[in-house]
């Protein structure tokens, strides 16, 4: 799976699921973290997510601002993690 | 006097003490010590001196920390500011206190000069070449005294016109609480605290100052970890947190995330304020942490800790009170008539006080009138309160009060809103700030958009969670807005 391909999967979940639809405007770039458009509850949902989606591992360590400031740097971690767990 | 002296104490009795962590690393007393030495030395030479305001904007960190206490060190005072805040609010808060400097992290500095700020500036060195060199080469030793009436830090609240309002803690406010506090919590230099709340907000007092007068250890809690629970969990497994102190939401979504299972936590005292705990979460709390002493402490950011209760396992499955006065404060009840209420009796919780500020910032002080905190409680036997509610409008939020006018102004920025409503839906667990909105005509608000409107101007905690679009808004008999009403159809 490409990268563009996992954001525009992570796209459709935080607009389905943490938006409940409600996510015109919604892209690879809109400040996540800034707009408040994940808190606590939704981190969690959004890191099962990811891990069950894709097949990767998120760590403690990972769940930093830089990784979740947007749809891209989300991306961009689940292919780090997923070119780590290949073996 | 000096609240600055607490950490040169603690760095003198035992400078080998490990003083503070965060996500990046740890510093001993010592070197705790001689950093916030360095950057007393680095405000100095941009001009800083005693009554200064500083402004400093930035994610939690040590080096955050240093800077708060460098400040503190010329006799200046910090008015501290989350890296989550949108520039458009440090901004005008930087005007509003006219601040002689703004301390910035290295990640804001942009976003800082973005936003036209037309005051100097700092940018907050990052760790590796402060280990290595003193900031311009000076390094400023003295602690300036203070009297117990000068201004230690201001912070932030929400305010009813829109703008934010500034509390004025003075020297004296600081000393009354963290002393009371470090000797009913029985804190010993072996403790470990967690840091859960932002600087910004009035709990972070205890975890920093309360650590440095015992020379315990303080463990910045990073705010993306604070989110996330299970991360969390870590963290106070990790740094074996003996003491944390975190408003009930905290707690409740750490027992959803495994609280209870092994390995099980340090934890000897866990502390919670800002709201009510959920009585099934509070007894299940209990139950994880059989050996803890679980404390309930209440007071507003203009008095901080003003009543205090200690639950004991009797108390589960029933609403259990806000306690008794702390602090060498008087605290008492003034019914609607204005008369003195007695035990059984419902009014207006009154604080008269050593933690009581100096008054908001720009307004005159009102440190010789007792403080009405606006909340309204019963008064129960042995001079113990139970708290009932707000007697207006205000709002609270996750242990933050929220003036409703504040974000519906924010979202009548757009010109898709035609009327607004903010209420908290507390019908789960966990509480949640909710827009009820009525659109102008052929316009619609998205969840997405209102979000914005409010990160645009307002901090992180008073960005709504839920948006309900509605053809009207509920009306009392006299035509305003009825938030009664909304909060049953918040139900549905």
């Amino acid at each position: 799976m490409n990268v563009a391909e996992i954001e525009a999967e992570v796209v459709q979940f935080i607009g389905v699921q943490l938006l409940s639809g409600d996510d015109a405007g919604l892209n690879r770039t809109t400040p996540l973290l800034e707009w408040g458009l994940i808190n606590s509850m939704e981190m969690k949902q959004l890191v099962s997510f990811l891990e069950q989606r894709f097949g990767v591992r998120i760590a403690g360590q990972d769940v930093v601002a830089k990784n979740f400031r947007s749809v891209e740097s989300i991306a961009e971690l689940v292919r780090v993690r997923s070119a780590n767990t290949d073996c | 006097m000096n609240i600055r002296s607490w950490l040169r104490n603690a760095s003198e009795r035992a400078p080998n003490a490990a003083a503070i962590a965060d996500a990046s690393g740890a510093l001993t007393y010592r070197e705790l010590e001689e950093l916030s030495n360095r950057f007393a030395g680095a405000l100095v030479a941009r001009g800083i001196g005693r009554e200064d305001r500083v402004v400093i904007w930035s994610d939690k960190s040590i080096e955050v920390v240093a800077c708060m206490q460098a400040v503190l060190q010329l006799g200046a005072a910090y008015v501290p500011l989350d890296g989550a805040s949108p520039a458009f609010r440090v901004a005008k808060i930087s005007e509003q206190v006219d601040a002689a400097l703004v301390v910035v992290s290295s990640d804001l500095a942009g976003a800082l000069a973005q936003a036209g700020l037309a005051r100097s500036s700092w940018t907050l060195p990052s760790r590796e070449p402060v280990s290595t060199r003193a900031e311009d080469g000076i390094v400023v030793a003295e602690i300036v005294s203070r009297d117990v009436d000068d201004l230690a830090y201001i912070l932030f609240t929400s305010g009813s016109t829109g703008e934010p309002k500034g509390v004025c803690t003075s020297q004296g406010n600081v000393a009354a609480f963290v002393n009371w506090a470090a000797e009913h919590v029985g804190l010993n230099a072996q403790d470990r605290i967690a840091n859960h709340a932002s600087f910004s907000f009035d709990l972070s007092v205890f975890d920093l100052y309360a650590s440095f007068l015992i020379g315990a250890q303080v463990v910045l809690v990073p705010s993306m970890v604070a989110y996330v629970p299970s991360s969390l969990l870590a963290l106070l497994r990790r740094h074996r947190i003996s003491v944390l102190y975190a408003v009930p939401t905290a707690y409740v979504l750490m027992l959803d995330e495994g609280l209870s299972a092994p390995p099980g936590l340090s934890l000897r005292v866990a502390i919670f304020a800002g709201e009510p705990f959920p009585l099934a979460a509070l007894a299940r709390l209990a139950e994880a942490l059989p050996w803890a002493r679980l404390l309930n402490f209440y007071g507003p950011t203009e008095t901080n800790v003003c009543t205090a209760y200690e639950v004991t396992r009797q108390d589960l499955g029933q609403p259990i009170p806000i306690g008794s006065a702390t602090c060498g404060n008087r605290v008492y009840a003034v019914r609607n008539d204005g008369v003195v209420a007695e035990v059984g009796e419902e009014g207006e919780l009154m604080v008269e006080g050593p933690t009581v500020m100096l008054g908001y910032w720009g307004q005159p002080s009102v440190r010789s009138r007792p403080y009405a905190t606006g909340d309204l409680v019963r008064v129960l036997p042995g001079g113990q309160f139970f708290y009932l509610g707000r007697r207006d409008a205000m709002l609270k939020i996750r242990g933050h009060r929220v003036e409703p006018a504040e974000v519906e102004l924010a979202l009548q920025a757009s010109p898709r809103v035609r009327r607004v409503a903010v209420v908290v839906d507390q019908t789960g667990e966990v509480s949640k700030l909710k827009a009820f909105v009525v659109s102008a005509p052929g316009e619609r608000l998205s969840l997405m958009e209102a979000k914005r409107l409010c990160a645009e101007r307002l901090p992180k905690y008073m960005i709504i969670d839920e948006l309900q679009l509605v053809d009207d808004l509920p009306r009392t008999s006299t035509g305003k807005i009825s938030r009664r009403a909304l909060s049953t159809w918040s139900d549905r």
